[in-house]
């Protein structure tokens, strides 16, 4: 196991687990819990080593204060870093532990075994972690690092999660529950497009409505302080009535249809080799365009902060990466990074970048404008459509020239994008948009696309399968209408829909089954195992050509499709069922997975579920419409989103490797999933749908 | 303003439009039901008014005048209701905002439809959004709850 880069910034015990409360193990973490259930992991990781029941641990998650800074709670890296430098402390601090009773009983470490959180003596005396932790507050993380092979999963493996109780019960778990005793209300009014200059605002004509404590106007930033909630929420409306905004002047629609990205003005790279010229001027046996639209993370709970200006600032928020957003909050006030805190605390799921670190720094504005007081801030449902960031939409040109004998020997994947990462803190500028607001408006951040093996653009771009010339470019766009940033698997949704559905369309071409096709194209041991186990559980006849079934006027169909997350994450395949009539049903989904050890089953399952619905919801509904001057969804009546009455059943397959380090789950099934529907669709209709969502007018227009 | 609250009489001075939601969460301190649209789409913040569901969010709080709301936290907090419990042996949630809402539906649909079909129950359900995925799990939920002997007889174990 290597030591994660983590431990080397934070090498004390105390860093990483404090047992100053008697009984208690309190594991800080730099990762935050985002409805993920890392706490739940971690906190099994940590009490299987150390032995202690799981209702003796706490977890606290990320603080600027306090714990480690571990990044960023993204890319499906929490238990990988988090998870492993968790292990590597907990078992440094059971040898320290073992050692100083050793010392304390006068008794060999040899004859010592550990239960509960006391320690035993073969000759019967006893002692607890808690009354030698006094012992260990210099102590250091050794240099002992144990392959996760040699680590025992263990008895304490949890059942249930700690948070479901809570938010069942209805006790306090979210950030926008928080209060305290003087806190006052706040909004926030943009304009729809964010460059659009304010031209005039009658202040005095606010400042009178009832409860109004403070209206800040910098620059293009409006805030509302107000006593109560409607209050502000009332002010507010007022001033989206009043307000005047210079019209924003946008001449053309660049960047606004992903089916014409393809020669757009772009910035274009190689990301494998760069081929000689003739391999761009051979015969393509088949050549196909896909493509995504753009989508917007639309958590259920819109964002929320509560900030306070003192001496110092302190900022609550449900960021995924408190210290990006501490760099930026300190850039844009002119504060020292020490002078501000941000304290991360559970919002609703945001599955990536969305409006949680703008509203953040919404927050910060205002409290140093009123300081003293607690100042929350919470966003509308038309501020979070409007404003988030939204995952990028995307287009992709494959092309393959297919043996005689079956076997696919040159491949050439092209895509256009935009970013799909613009999140604060970077070098380059600002991204937030009060920072873009203010005055002085500060550069706008202009980051690069995340490098490869993991790839922002091209993430998972590079197919999985053993083909001779494998060639991959990607092609930032110039012109972006609206911010982007990174959403649940970034580029990967994208690439994988096109890469699993051009497999299957070549599969065709071959005349040999997709999972037969897919197998003889695969080295990959583990990626063999979940194809042959998700055909095993879906009872895939791999024999039989036409999969296809129509009753009256239903047909129905079967399709797969198979990805390595990032190509080094976990393994998943999947098989889709669907009915197709009027409208596309997904009935049923299988699928079946590798995450190398498991940590916590059912947190696995709930990952892989999870991520197959939101990708059947992206897929067959979800697209943000934009125009060049901005989005154009003001609401959930603009976004569809898949219902209760459209879940498909699920059946997850885990195959445990305890052997192997164990990967995250939650961004694995999104890519196959797509790619499952689409080639399900084409066999229960004979129609093939290259651009997404996968609506019935896209249905028809395929025909 | 005078209603009842979770069997407690309670009177608030808070304007006659003000959307239900704010005076349960700020003025009353229950805050289990959230705010997740203002527009009744998304069911986060559903409670019961007279044992009925609503949106809280776009419920002017003068229409609850005489009646009787119940919230998450007026369900017995000791024994948990068998909605409750159903949620948590089954772990049907995510990040749990929606919990609270979805709760409220089947509550109400468990006590007061005489033998729901369990196809009634989910279509009930597309009055809510869930955004991470749980939907499988909360369905499981609703045949722990209304499969075996409809009109609230649960099958929990």
């Amino acid at each position: 196991m290597k030591a994660p880069d983590s431990i080397r910034a934070h090498p004390f015990l105390r860093d990483w687990i404090d047992l100053s409360q008697q009984g208690l193990v309190v594991i800080r973490s730099g990762k935050a819990e985002i409805g993920q259930g890392i706490h739940f992991a971690l906190s099994s990781i940590v009490g299987n080593v150390l032995e202690v029941p799981l209702d003796r641990i706490n977890v606290r998650g990320p603080d600027t204060d306090q714990g480690p800074d571990e990044g960023l709670t993204a890319g499906s890296l929490s238990v990988q870093q988090g998870g492993t430098a968790l292990a590597y402390v907990a078992v440094n601090l059971k040898s320290c532990l073992f050692d100083a009773a050793s010392h304390r009983l006068a008794v060999p470490v040899a004859k010592l075994s550990s239960r509960n959180g006391v320690i035993k003596s073969s000759d019967g005396q006893e002692i607890s972690y808690w009354e030698l932790a006094d012992e260990l507050s210099e102590a250091k993380v050794g240099e002992w690092l144990p392959s996760w092979a040699d680590l025992e999963t263990g008895d304490y493996r949890p059942e249930r999660r700690s948070e479901i109780d809570a938010i069942v019960r209805g006790d306090t778990h979210f950030l926008h529950d928080l209060v305290w005793p003087d806190m006052l209300h706040a909004r926030v009014v943009r304009p729809r497009n964010i460059l659009s200059h304010l031209v005039k605002l009658d202040v005095d004509a606010i400042t009178v409505l009832p409860g109004v404590i403070h209206v800040e106007v910098n620059g293009d930033f409006i805030g509302v302080i107000a006593e109560q909630e409607d209050q502000a929420v009332n002010a507010a409306l007022e001033i989206q009535k009043v307000a005047i905004w210079e019209a924003f002047q946008q001449t053309d629609d660049a960047g606004v249809d992903p089916q014409d990205y393809i020669g757009a003005p772009a910035e274009s790279e190689w990301v494998t080799a760069e081929p000689n010229g003739e391999l761009l001027e051979q015969s393509w046996t088949r050549s196909a365009l896909y493509s995504r639209p753009f989508i917007a993370h639309a958590s259920i709970g819109p964002s929320c902060a509560v900030a306070i200006y003192d001496e110092r600032l302190t900022v609550w928020s449900h960021s995924q990466g408190v210290y990006l957003l501490r760099k930026e909050i300190a850039r844009v006030l002119e504060m020292s990074e020490s002078n501000v805190r941000v304290i991360h605390s559970p919002g609703a799921g945001a599955y990536g970048h969305n409006g949680a670190d703008d509203c953040a720094m919404d927050a910060a504005v205002l409290a140093r404008a009123y300081p003293k007081t607690p100042i929350r801030v919470q966003w509308t449902r038309e501020d979070e459509f409007l404003h988030e960031p939204y995952g990028s939409a995307m287009q992709v040109r494959l092309k393959a020239i297919l043996g005689g004998n079956g076997r696919i020997t040159c491949w050439l994947h092209d895509v256009w994008s935009h970013r799909h990462t613009q999140r604060p803190g970077h070098d380059s500028g600002v991204s937030l948009l009060a920072a873009r607001q203010i005055d002085p408006s500060l550069p706008v951040a202009e980051p690069p696309d995340v490098p490869m093996p993991n790839g922002g653009i091209a993430r998972n771009a590079i197919p999985i399968y053993d083909i001779e010339d494998v060639k991959v470019r990607k092609h930032l766009l110039a012109t972006a209408p609206v911010r982007t940033s990174s959403l649940r698997s970034l580029g990967a949704y994208g690439n994988i829909f096109a890469i699993e559905s051009f497999m299957d369309e070549l599969a065709e071409d071959a005349g040999i089954d997709s999972i037969e096709f897919r197998l003889r194209h695969l080295g990959d041991a583990r990626a063999r195992m979940v194809l042959e186990d998700v055909m095993k559980i879906s009872s895939w006849e791999s024999c039989q050509s036409d999969r296809s079934d129509i009753e009256g006027e239903i047909a129905r169909g079967t399709g797969v499709a198979l990805a390595r997350y990032k190509g080094s994450g976990c393994y998943v395949a999947v098989v889709c069922e669907v009915e197709a009539s009027q409208t596309i049903k997904l009935r049923h989904v299988w699928a079946s997975v590798d995450v190398g050890r498991v940590i916590s089953p059912d947190g696995v399952r709930a990952q892989i579920e999870g991520g197959i619905i939101q990708s059947a919801s992206w897929t067959l509904k979800e697209q943000a419409l934009v125009e060049g001057d901005g989005s154009k969804v003001f609401g959930w009546e603009d976004y569809p989103t898949l219902p209760f009455s459209e879940t498909p059943q699920i059946d997850v397959s885990i195959l445990e490797r305890n052997d192997l380090p164990p990967v995250g789950a939650g961004e694995g099934a999104q890519g196959p999933t797509s790619a499952a529907i689409a080639n399900a669709v084409h066999n229960a209709l004979g129609v093939r749908v290259r651009n997404l969502p996968l609506t019935s007018d896209e249905v028809t227009r395929a025909m | 303003m005078e209603f009842v609250v979770n069997n407690k009489a309670v009177t608030t001075s808070a304007a006659e439009r003000t959307p239900l939601l704010y005076v349960l969460r700020n003025e009353l301190g229950l805050r289990a039901a959230k705010y997740g649209c203002g527009t009744g789409h998304c069911g986060a913040c559903t409670v019961l008014v007279d044992g009925r569901p609503e949106n809280s969010c776009e419920f002017e709080v003068s229409l609850v005048e005489g009646c009787r709301v119940t919230t998450l936290e007026g369900l017995p907090n000791t024994d948990l209701h068998p909605v409750q419990q159903a949620f948590i042996e089954e772990q049907a949630a995510q990040c749990g905002y929606c919990t609270t809402g979805l709760i409220m539906r089947l509550v109400s649909l468990l006590e007061t439809t005489p033998r729901p079909a369990v196809s009634e129950v989910r279509s009930a359900l597309d009055r809510h959004l869930c955004r991470c995925g749980s939907h499988s799990r909360v369905l499981k939920v609703i045949d722990r709850l209304f499969s075996e002997e409809c009109g609230g007889t649960t099958t929990l174990s």
